[in-house]
């Protein structure tokens, strides 16, 4: 039976290479999979290693980290990973299958040890591949020691045992759940003694550890030395005595203290793994339960559902109210407010913003305030580059879903162009609110920052009025972008966003080039059409920020324009998609 | 009334659907029919303006699909074998919605009457992940009538749903024909079509096989005068043993 479930695995390993490999014929998947490579290989193997500061150049010195220090933080760090498993989960013993697993295996005559067998060995694919890749970029870490390979079994060992062992606790639990401990209890129980191991090492610690001298902090060497002694004395070094047999292989500085260190850490991978294999706990339950959960997670994320978790979705009242008779797109923009959640309902955004701008106003006022101020404005310029890189986002979760429904949304009696632009408004309307309020933030810091509020008011509320004006049409064209991709290049931008693997990276890096490229151009004749008014503004009134608004105004008439023809266009092209030939079945 | 000509459907080498023509009066329900991969979806997307046809025409109550689509959809509701519902959208949210895409000015009105019927009028604040399956499948059918529309397609419309389901989506189904609605009804159950339908189309790979009265395809594929539909689909579709029985080893 145990031949049947490994010709199964490898069967579909081997399928699933197959695809891959064979899909390579078609020239996307091939020019996909070269990018990806050459992403990898100039991410990995191209660049230099990181070994701090050359000594005697500029930067901050190197500091060396001791070795227990780093054992000993990777310790604390798996400790709380199995504080969590113990503790605080509250899952049920379950193993990972996928839906089919289920179906067959659970029915098929198959021992709970060959069941436990099979899901081990599925996820020693997956603990490989990370212990690779993970490899890839600690070994860029010189002062880790070793090399890639000793890194790559450290990281095996790891990665190994965590999972051993978070199978082992669930498997724990359950018994402890036949004997009456339910979760809470449970918690109590290991919380309490928990607590008396904290409250016992901290006791022990006041007691025999000297507090730090201040020669104990007069740097890092000193501060990590200090450090060092104390985790080298028990009772501290016998707590962390099993992490550090698990770590020290990934830390051996070389191959003979790699291999000296590799017994323990095998020798408590074995115990783990004998733990797991004789527990004898009905898992199947749980199990069903949890292939459910993956498998509602992966379609959610398939549909755009980027958080991957589906949660009963809860009655939330209307953003505004909806007439029978108007514009189509509104009732887009409706139902799109309303899936997007009442935070961002027009009512509670103004007073979100009104309560924002007053504060922000407040501490102009204050000249004590002035670093809250500076600190605010450096921190709303990259906020907002963010949340305009969040539009293209949001448009294609939204054009993802569009896509799904579109044999309903196809029956509609509308045009094509009312569709389209339907879909981009909430996104606009959402970009845009939130763009305006970073707008006025960094304008209110600005006109404090920069001298008399009351004299940089005025230039910064021009300011403002400028690149707000310019925010609406640059959002529709950057979320249009994404909408076009997925309207003319519907079976690359699908893979793109539902795949993995190199290929799947490299159709990513693809888009990002293609819509950066195409961004470009659509601001190209914007910035041009400027140009003209701003100059001569600036000749005849002499006032930089009367002829920067009156190029703004000029640049967001050319972007309106654009983002027109661009609907219109879009809009044909709706009309025209043929979902039976065009969609990835 | 549905007037199909010369329909053709074609996907690079292979022809979904050839030459199809047929019209379904108002009052009319005619019962798209055949095998697996006859066609039988592709020819309701077209139908409905879903996909565009290779060639050939489709008036929706006298108004050409392809010229004014806008004032074809008005007149047609399309329901999918799979009821798709918007997670957020109250039951209440979702006919203000289509309200507003088909400007229904008084859809209040004519939604009550239909949530009455439907037997859900007290389920308006829920959202579909608190409705059962048959439940959804109503709202998707109040959705759809709430514009009253004159051409109505159905795709597989029984799937999923209870025994009391059933009998009240084939009593809906011969309510709209009795109020003049002309309905294409695409399902695999012969049974439910001889229930409901009034005419039939038969299809396989593509082609037109028979179309007429339930009566006229029973009298001209069976010799024998108490036939069923099912023996005549077998005899049209050139399978006249049927499928394989299946027996255990």
């Amino acid at each position: 039976m145990t031949g049947a479930l490994v010709y199964l695995q490898l069967t579909s390993l081997r399928n699933a290479v197959g695809q891959r490999v064979g899909r390579l014929r078609q020239p996307r998947y091939l020019i996909a999979t070269l990018i990806g490579l050459a992403y990898f290989y100039f991410f990995f193997f191209r660049r230099q290693p990181y070994r701090g500061a050359a000594p005697g150049g500029p930067g901050v010195a190197p500091v060396n980290f001791g070795l227990l220090i780093g054992l000993s933080t990777a310790a604390l760090l798996m400790a709380g990973r199995i504080l969590y498993l113990w503790v605080f989960s509250a899952e049920r013993a379950a193993l990972a299958f996928s839906e089919a697993e289920v179906a067959f295996l659970f029915q098929a005559p198959v021992s709970r040890r060959v069941l436990v067998h099979f899901k081990l060995l599925k996820s020693q694919l997956r603990i490989l591949f990370s212990a690779v890749l993970f490899s890839l970029i600690s070994a860029r870490f010189g002062f880790l020691g070793g090399n890639g390979w000793t890194h790559a079994a450290g990281w095996w060992i790891l990665l190994s045992t965590l999972e051993l062992h978070a199978i082992g606790a669930s498997f724990a639990r359950e018994r402890l759940l036949d004997f009456g401990l339910n979760p809470a209890r449970r918690r109590a129980l290991f919380g309490g003694a928990l607590a008396l191991l904290v409250a016992g090492t901290w006791w022990w610690l006041r007691r025999n550890v000297q507090a730090p001298a201040a020669a104990d902090l007069a740097g890092p060497e000193a501060i990590i030395h200090y450090f060092e002694g104390v985790l080298a004395a028990p009772p501290l070094s016998w707590l962390l005595a099993p992490f550090h047999w698990i770590l020290r292989p990934f830390f051996a500085p070389d191959l003979g203290a790699f291999l000296r260190d590799l017994g323990p850490a095998l020798l408590v991978l074995g115990a783990h793994y004998l733990w797991v294999i004789r527990a004898d706990v009905a898992f199947e339950e749980a199990s069903i339960e949890l292939s459910r959960r993956r498998a509602e997670r992966v379609a959610a994320m398939r549909s755009g559902d980027w958080r991957g978790q589906h949660r009963p979705a809860r009655r939330r009242r209307e953003p505004f109210s909806l007439r029978p008779r108007g514009p189509a797109p509104l009732a887009f923009l409706w139902r799109n407010l309303i899936s997007a959640g009442p935070w961002f309902y027009p009512r509670n955004w103004m007073l979100l913003s009104a309560g924002v701008l007053g504060v922000m106003i407040w501490l102009a006022a204050n000249p004590a305030y002035r670093t809250v101020l500076a600190v605010v404005q450096g921190a709303a310029v990259p906020v907002g580059f963010w949340v305009l890189i969040a539009g293209p986002i949001l448009m294609r979760r939204e054009v993802r879903l569009m896509m799904q429904r579109l044999d309903v949304i196809k029956t509609y009696p509308l045009r094509g162009w009312q569709v389209v632009l339907g879909e981009i408004l909430a996104p606009m309307v959402l970009i845009t609110a939130a763009e305006w309020l970073l707008l006025a933030v960094v304008a209110v810091a600005t006109a404090a920052l920069t001298g008399e509020f009351a004299s940089t008011a005025l230039r910064s509320s021009l300011g403002l009025i400028g690149a707000g004006l310019l925010v609406p049409p640059v959002v529709g064209l950057m979320t249009g972008i994404p909408f076009a991709a997925t309207l003319y290049f519907p079976t690359w931008i699908s893979a793109a966003n539902q795949g993995s693997g190199v290929d799947a990276m490299g159709q990513r890096l693809i888009f990002a080039g293609g819509y950066l490229v195409v961004l470009i151009v659509a601001l190209l004749p914007a910035a041009l059409a400027a140009a003209l008014p701003y100059f001569i503004v600036l000749w005849l009134v002499e006032t930089q920020a009367i002829a920067l608004l009156a190029g703004a105004v000029a640049a967001s008439l050319v972007l309106a324009a654009e983002l027109a023809a661009v609907i219109w266009w879009l809009g044909g092209r709706y009309e025209r998609f043929d979902l039976s030939t065009e969609l990835p079945q | 009334m549905i007037e199909v000509h010369s329909l053709a459907k074609i996907y690079g080498e292979f022809t979904a659907v050839r030459d199809l023509s047929f019209t379904v009066q108002p009052g009319e329900v005619t019962g798209l029919v055949g095998p697996n991969g006859a066609g039988k979806t592709t020819t309701l997307r077209c139908c409905s303006g879903v996909i565009p046809p290779t060639r050939g025409t489709v008036r929706i109550r006298g108004i050409d699909l392809a010229t004014d689509p806008v004032g074809a959809k008005r007149q047609l509701a399309f329901f999918p074998d799979e009821p798709r519902l918007f997670e957020y959208l109250t039951v209440r949210q979702h006919l203000g919605f289509i309200a507003r895409l088909y400007g229904v000015a008084d859809y209040e009105a004519r939604a009550q009457p239909l949530l009455d019927e439907l037997e859900m009028s007290d389920k308006q604040d829920l959202l579909p992940g608190e409705l059962s399956r048959g439940m959804k499948q109503k709202l998707v059918i109040a959705c759809g009538l709430l514009h009253t529309p004159g051409v109505i397609f159905f795709d597989e419309p029984l799937t999923g749903l209870d025994p009391a389901g059933i009998r009240r989506m084939k009593d809906t189904m011969r309510r709209l024909a009795r109020e003049g609605a002309a309905i294409i009804l695409s399902s695999h159950l012969l049974s439910l079509l001889e229930e409901v339908c009034t005419h039939v189309l038969i299809l396989k790979q593509g082609e037109k096989i028979a179309d007429g009265s339930l009566a006229e395809v029973r009298r001209r594929f069976s010799e024998l005068p108490d036939a069923s539909l099912e023996d005549a689909f077998f005899k049209a579709t050139g399978d006249d043993h049927g499928p394989p029985v299946i027996t255990p080893p």
